[in-house]
């Protein structure tokens, strides 16, 4: 029981046991766009060394790149770690084998919507996209600022086209699925 | 006259019309003309790219394709839209699967992806249309010597060739920039680090506590105000500044634009500099013959 309440904290266990691991995983991320870098990470530790929320928390990308190297599909998948990278960028740079730990970071977290895993912030950010063209909310003391700055209105966030590019692209799949599991949980 | 069509992005146009109002402002006093860009869509950064890649592709691809139809370049002021357009860019123009379905999806609307148009960031504009010499000789009115530290931005930056400035680990335009309008550009501790602004959708302490290092350490380096040339960037170290644990002195933060405007000779009105939130008038009282 201990087990499952460590599931969405970081992973200290050892050793790691056969029924934990997917062998599959690593190729199904690799074979996303995004993900080509996977496999030929080193884990050498370049991408912790310079994050920026490794400096504050105890976040380390290369901690999550060789737990999904492990297989470790749902502890991956439903983990908060996968939500924190801030997408700075700084590892891609430094990145001795092209890796590309953020886009393989997106790739996951593709991985984890589809099931039901997205983070809640993220969820809402995008439902906000999805109903006001943008993630901002426009409000009259925008437009009478705009006006005053002699800017032409804002632009019509073309709602209709996005919504239907965004449920034909998978997205109303995802919210389902986000739908379900919390659902599930109640 | 050059032309540069402008996607103005969500954050911009809503939190920050003065840095729209002074980037055309000062493009035109440069000579470039800027269209704005109607009916796009949001780029999907972030959000939707987590959640859906395909769906944040074809958003992307839409904007593009938009551009295509226009004949035009397309020019973003944003860190994560300019990260995001020449992102899908690259995977459209690379992975024909990407493309066709993209292509499939704008198909209704009667838009294609060809890959025809361009993606500039503001800084890619002042580079490669305006250039530096010429930037340089439009100063008519420089800053007296005043310490500005530069918050470049990582979407800006990085990933490293996604940019088109020469390279991205030590960018160094923006602070050559500040010493042609007259100012002193400063290193800092971190200067191409995150601002935390990412974060704030999972952990709002967690985001103010990056941003809050970021201003500790600008103030260290003694600069007397922060240029940025990204929307979130700019929000993000304004908002570090303010709250419960808010500092007494704060340092203004201007977009690039508004820290060269009265440099050109545009007057601050103009600039919005009074919609700053941080007023930047002591920066500006430096300059002579500017202000009443």
């Amino acid at each position: 029981m201990e087990e499952t309440e460590k599931s969405k904290a970081y992973r200290g266990d050892f050793p790691v046991r056969d029924e934990n691991v997917d062998n599959s995983f690593k190729y199904e991320i690799a074979n996303q766009v995004g993900g080509e870098g996977l496999l030929r990470c080193l884990k050498c530790g370049a991408c912790s060394g310079g994050c920026p929320v490794g400096s504050v928390i105890d976040y380390r990308p290369r901690k999550v790149l060789g737990n999904v190297l492990l297989g470790l599909k749902e502890e991956v998948l439903s983990s908060d770690q996968i939500w924190l990278c801030a997408a700075c960028f700084t590892c891609e740079e430094r990145c001795v084998q092209e890796v590309n730990f953020t886009d393989v970071v997106t790739v996951l977290r593709n991985f984890a919507s589809q099931e039901g895993n997205a983070a809640p912030g993220y969820v809402a950010m995008a439902k906000m996209v999805m109903k006001n063209g943008r993630v901002t909310a426009r409000t009259q003391l925008v437009d009478k600022m705009r006006e005053q700055l002699g800017l032409p209105p804002l632009q019509d966030p073309a709602i209709e086209q996005l919504n239907h590019i965004m449920n034909a692209a998978g997205l109303k799949r995802v919210f389902e699925a986000q739908k379900e599991r919390e659902d599930e949980s109640e | 006259m050059k032309k540069i069509l402008l996607f103005r992005g969500c954050v911009v146009p809503v939190l920050l019309p003065a840095y729209e109002a002074a980037t055309t402002q000062i493009l035109e006093r440069l000579g470039i003309k800027v269209t704005v860009m109607n009916k796009a869509n949001c780029c999907g950064s972030q959000y939707v790219e987590a959640l859906n890649q395909k769906a944040f592709l074809a958003l992307n691809g839409r904007i593009l394709a938009l551009a295509e139809a226009k004949g035009m370049d397309l020019l973003a002021l944003c860190g994560a839209c300019t990260r995001s357009l020449k992102n899908t860019k690259i995977i459209l123009d690379s992975d024909k699967r990407a493309k066709t379905e993209v292509n499939s999806l704008l198909k209704e609307e009667d838009l294609e992806y060809t890959g025809s148009a361009n993606i500039k960031h503001l800084l890619d504009v002042i580079q490669e249309d305006i250039g530096i010499l010429s930037l340089k000789k439009a100063i008519i009115n420089p800053y007296p010597g005043i310490r500005i530290a530069v918050h470049y931005g990582c979407q800006v930056i990085r990933p490293n060739g996604a940019l088109n400035l020469e390279t991205s680990t030590t960018p160094t335009i923006v602070d050559n920039i500040i010493k042609l309008a007259g100012g002193i550009p400063v290193d800092y501790e971190g200067k191409n680090r995150c601002c935390g602004g990412p974060l704030s959708t999972m952990d709002k302490k967690l985001a103010g506590k990056i941003g809050r290092e970021k201003i500790s350490n600008i103030r260290a380096a003694g600069a007397k105000g922060i240029i940025t040339v990204c929307a979130y960037c700019d929000v993000q170290l304004t908002h570090a500044q303010f709250g419960t644990r808010a500092v007494k002195s704060r340092i203004p933060v201007m977009t690039l634009p508004q820290f060269l405007g009265p440099a050109l000779g545009i007057l601050e009105d103009d600039l919005g500099i009074q919609m700053n939130r941080i007023s930047p008038g002591q920066l500006l009282d430096t300059l002579s013959g500017m202000r009443e």
